[in-house]
């Protein structure tokens, strides 16, 4: 089922890539939202729908992390680092660790915008660093806050984390043991992450951006600031990751510091590498894949090895296998990624074959 | 008045001196040509009015206002814009948003205005992509408008770096070997294009090889030879230069 549920959402992305005309593409769209929003009705399965939320989750911060890679050319391996920043906001300020219990709603907000900051201060200093230099003050980002995270015992619980988070509410309706209410909350999200992807590609903040990723020399002399720019992406990439960590956290009522390995950031990264960096619908195309395989696909692989030979595998140990092939195998046979944007497509095949003249 | 005032301008390079000792004054408005052999230091100095390089030793004034210190993005405020010896366009941008860029500095869209495409971005975008058509129409390259810049034939490219530098509205105008790579014909279009430009309004300073164009277009010529500056003149002065014709020809026997 969760299978016809991703079937339906990719197919309606290619066709939204694949269609020129505005008006089939806006159709496109809005009978995809209106057949994600309506088929729980008609098909209840809370088990399918926690992937199908979590996998919404996943498509949020690909799309955050999209506006730092594709749009602005910062390679971020640390990505994860924000999104562990937006779940301890919430599993800090609404649990008995503090006996804080401060509304969902309003953490959604508060840990987007501390997320958002702590963007800011991790580009301050490294986003003078280029390229290969860049991505690996990132990485050491990525890594140091999880470790903060571990060590601060006395706040954070150490390793085990925070457990028993508040179950958000409603206007007083709980949301109880359902993931429906996540579901329908990381809808929206992405809606709103869309809006915002698109709304800044086409600004004079995206063409900023482009300008850095292509020449940032040339950029400077059109008098755009670069730092100030970059830190703009970094902070806005960084945002949407923090209202992640709050859904996730919440959903999973639970907060620990394994949660947001590098692991993580590195999923995030194959997620765009194979939906298409830059691209908005190649973005959630590839999460969207990324997370079936990862939440439905292995899983049943792994229990049907195990019926069928009588064993006790644990594929969940071959991530890391399989995101390496795909990684290789895109870089291989399709390196602008499943769908790309114009961009990349020009910027890659243009070694090798030459372009059809318009 | 001056648009431009270098003053005894002095770079190094370790114990090499790519600039000595340099003064240039342009006028506003002139067509002003710097030429010299290779290796004169031309484009260094362009690479110094631009805060590339940082210059050791003298002043430079841009519309009186002194550019120690400041960033290339403060100089661009300032009113300078310029083009580079080998191109640097976005090349995977279409021609109209590599203009776009150029229009940067006129746009006044903050963070909040592009995150929520307001009135106001959404005013000025459909602002600066009529201007940016105006452009490559003005530089000759209507219709190129949503090619890829990178796959743009080399003389098309050249226009169109020209055209993203016009974009700013510049004071002044710096292109880098603005003839370099064209053939006969197109030569003579950029001489009319760089013409047309000084007329709008801005002063065009240009480093180039090709005499005959330089002869042709530029009021004034400074020629640099080993960083300094040998000769200063109108263009019937500079080629009966004695110094001139010795850095070009070298030495009589």
């Amino acid at each position: 089922m969760i299978y016809a549920y991703a079937f339906v959402a990719i197919a309606a992305c290619v066709g939204i890539e694949r269609f020129h005309d505005r008006r089939v593409k806006i159709a496109i769209a809005l009978a995809l939202a209106a057949f994600l929003a309506i088929a729980p009705r008609f098909y209840g399965n809370e088990a399918v729908f926690s992937v199908l939320a979590d996998a919404a989750v996943y498509v949020m911060l690909a799309l955050g992390l999209n506006i730092v890679v594709g749009f602005a050319g910062l390679l971020d391996l640390g990505y994860a680092a924000f999104f562990a920043i937006g779940a301890y906001t919430y599993g800090m300020l609404a649990s008995p660790q503090f006996g804080l219990h401060l509304p969902f709603w309003v953490l959604l907000f508060l840990a987007a915008a501390l997320a958002a900051l702590f963007g800011a201060l991790l580009g301050a200093p490294t986003l003078r660093l280029h390229g290969d230099y860049l991505a690996i003050v990132t990485l050491g980002f990525g890594e140091i806050v999880p470790q903060i995270f571990q060590n601060l015992t006395k706040y954070t619980g150490g390793p085990n984390g925070i457990a028993a988070l508040d179950v958000p509410t409603f206007f007083g309706h709980s949301f109880g043991a359902s993931v429906m209410p996540y579901y329908y909350i990381a809808l929206v999200g992405i809606v709103f992450a869309l809006w915002i992807s698109r709304n800044l590609r086409e600004s004079r903040l995206g063409r900023a951006w482009m300008a850095i990723r292509e020449d940032e020399l040339a950029a400077k002399h059109a008098g755009i600031d670069v730092l100030r720019s970059k830190l703009a992406a970094f902070a806005i990439g960084a945002s949407f990751s923090g209202i992640g960590g709050v859904l996730f956290a919440a959903k999973l009522a639970l907060v620990s510091p394994d949660l947001f390995g590098f692991q993580v950031s590195v999923l995030i990264v194959s997620m765009l590498v194979l939906g298409g960096m830059g691209n908005i619908v190649g973005v959630v195309v590839g999460s969207l894949l990324l997370t079936i395989v990862n939440s439905a696909l292995l899983p049943q692989i792994n229990s049907l090895v195990d019926s069928t030979f009588h064993t006790t595998v644990d594929l969940s140990n071959i991530h890391f296998l399989i995101y390496g092939a795909i990684l290789v195998g895109i870089m291989l046979f399709r390196p602008e990624g499943l769908l790309p944007n114009k961009e990349r497509r020009a910027e890659l095949h243009h070694a090798g074959e030459p372009e059809a003249e318009a | 008045m001056s648009i431009l005032d270098l003053v005894q301008v002095t770079k190094r390079f370790g114990a090499l001196t790519a600039v000595s000792n340099v003064t240039v004054t342009v006028e506003e408005g002139a067509i002003f040509g710097i030429i010299g052999p290779n290796g004169a230091g031309k484009s260094t100095l362009f690479n110094l009015l631009t805060a590339i390089y940082r210059f050791d030793e003298g002043s430079i004034a841009i519309g009186g206002t002194s550019i120690a210190g400041l960033t290339t993005q403060r100089i661009a405020k300032l009113g300078v814009a310029r083009t580079f010896q080998n191109l640097r366009l976005f090349g995977n941008a279409s021609a109209l948003a590599n203009v776009m860029v150029g229009e940067h500095l006129l746009l006044r869209a903050n963070v909040v205005d592009s995150l929520l495409d307001t009135a106001r971005e959404r005013r000025e975008r459909a602002e600066a992509e009529r201007r940016a058509r105006e452009l490559l129409r003005f530089v000759g390259i209507a219709g190129v408008d949503e090619q890829f810049a990178r796959n743009l034939p080399y003389g098309t490219q050249r226009r169109l770096e020209i055209a993203r530098a016009l974009a700013a509205r510049p004071r002044l105008l710096l292109l880098d070997e603005p003839a370099a790579g064209l053939n006969p014909s197109e030569k003579r279009d950029l001489l009319t294009l760089i013409r047309a430009i000084r007329d709008t309004g801005a002063t065009v300073l240009l480093i180039e090889h090709d005499m005959g164009l330089v002869m042709n277009l530029c009021e004034r010529i400074a020629v640099l030879d080993y960083g300094v500056k040998i000769a200063e003149g109108a263009p019937s002065e500079i080629r009966e230069h004695p110094r001139v014709i010795e850095a070009y020809l070298g030495a009589p026997a």
